[in-house]
C-alpha cells in the first residue's frame, strides 16, 4: 500500500490528477458541493466566484473550468 | 455528483447562483480558508457545513434551503456583518451572538426556533470602542417561529431600521427603541396590553419625525392585546407624526 502524505503536484503519468480517490472516496480535494447525478438538462446560472489568484472548478461530469482572477463563473448545464 | 474548487485558498468570495431544477446537497467550505463570502440560497440545500469557525466569513448567505438541526455555534465568526438563514427547517434556539460584533444583519425568519431572545443591548464586546450592544445592527428578523418572552431591548442598536418579529408567542417589551426605526412587525404574537403600550412609548419617545414614508409600525394580529387608553393616545401621536400603525 502506498500511502501519500502531504503531496504535491500529484500526477498520472504525464497528467495532472485533479482528484484523488480511497476506493470510491474522494479525499482530495474536499468536495464544495456534492449532489444526486442531476437530471439532463440542469442548470446552474448566476453562480460567480471571486478570486485573489487563478483556480479550477471540477463540475463533476468531465468539465473542467480554469478560472482567471479577479472573478469568474461556472453557469453549467448538465 | 460532485464539485471540486481548487486551490480554495485562492477563493474569496463564492455566489452559487441558481440550479434549474433545484440540485438540494451538501456543500462544505472547510478549506475555504480566506473565504469572505458565501451566497447559496435558493437550492434546496440539506447541509451546509464547515462555516461556523470561519473568522474570515463577513457574509453568509444560505436562505431557502432545506437546512435543519441547530443553528451552529457562530462565536468564531469575528468578522460576520450580514447572516441570513431564513426559510429552513433550523430548530433550538436563537444563536450566540456573542461574539459577532460587527453584525449588520440577522435573519432566522420562517424556521422553528423556540425559546427565548437575546437581551442584544446587554451583550457585551470587552475591549471594544462602544461596550454593549451591536453598532451597526440595522436588521433583527426573528419572524415566524415560536420565540417566547420578551422583545429585546434596543437601547444599544443604534442604527437599527427594521425589527420584524411578527408570528411568534413573543409576550413583553420593556425598553427603547433608536430614532432610525423605521418598520417595526411585531403583528400576531401573544404581547400584553402593557407590552403594546410599551412599544408605543417607545417610538413616540424615539421620536422619528422625518423620512416617514416607509415608518410602519403593525402591533395587530392575532393574539397581541390592545392599547390601554393611554397606548391608544400615544398611536395617535405615531400617527400625527406620519407613522402608519396597526393595533388590535
Amino acid at each position: 500500500m502506498s500511502v501519500l502524505n502531504n503531496a504535491d503536484d500529484i500526477k498520472s503519468g504525464s497528467s495532472q490528477a485533479s482528484r484523488v480517490y480511497s476506493a470510491n472516496t474522494l479525499v482530495w480535494p474536499t468536495a464544495f458541493w456534492t449532489f444526486n447525478d442531476p437530471a439532463a438538462g440542469t442548470t446552474i446560472s448566476g453562480s460567480s466566484l471571486t478570486l485573489s489568484a487563478a483556480a479550477t472548478a471540477n463540475l463533476g461530469d468531465g468539465t473542467i473550468v480554469n478560472m482567471s482572477a479577479p472573478t469568474d463563473s461556472i453557469d453549467h448545464a448538465y | 455528483m460532485i464539485i471540486t474548487l481548487t486551490p480554495p485558498q485562492n477563493i474569496t468570495s463564492i455566489r452559487c447562483g441558481e440550479s434549474t431544477p433545484k440540485l438540494g446537497g451538501v456543500i462544505d467550505v472547510s478549506d475555504f480558508t480566506n473565504l469572505q463570502l458565501l451566497y447559496c440560497s435558493g437550492n434546496d440545500l440539506t447541509e451546509v457545513n464547515g462555516y461556523a469557525d470561519n473568522p474570515n466569513i463577513q457574509f453568509l448567505l444560505i436562505a431557502s434551503n432545506q437546512l435543519s438541526g441547530p443553528i451552529p455555534d457562530i462565536t468564531g465568526m469575528s468578522s460576520l456583518k450580514r447572516f441570513w438563514v431564513m426559510v429552513n427547517q433550523f430548530t433550538g434556539t436563537f444563536p450566540d451572538i456573542s461574539g459577532n460584533p460587527d453584525l449588520e444583519v440577522i435573519n432566522v425568519g420562517n424556521n422553528n426556533l423556540t425559546g427565548t431572545l437575546p437581551d442584544i443591548s446587554a451583550i457585551e464586546f470587552p475591549g471594544s470602542a462602544w461596550g454593549f450592544g451591536f453598532p451597526d445592527l440595522i436588521r433583527f428578523n426573528v419572524y415566524g417561529n415560536s420565540f417566547t418572552g420578551a422583545i429585546p431591548d434596543m437601547v444599544n442598536i443604534p442604527k437599527l431600521k427594521y425589527l420584524l418579529a411578527d408570528n411568534n408567542n413573543l409576550t413583553d417589551f420593556t425598553g427603547s427603541f433608536p430614532i432610525t426605526l423605521e418598520r417595526v412587525f411585531v403583528n400576531s404574537n401573544n404581547l400584553t396590553q402593557t407590552a403594546v403600550d410599551n412599544i408605543l412609548r417607545a417610538l413616540v419617545d424615539a421620536n422619528r419625525v422625518t423620512n416617514m414614508d416607509n415608518a410602519i409600525l403593525n402591533i395587530g394580529g392575532t393574539g397581541n392585546s390592545a392599547p390601554s387608553a393611554t397606548g391608544i393616545a400615544l398611536r395617535n401621536v405615531l400617527v400625527a407624526d406620519g407613522w402608519t400603525v396597526f393595533t388590535n
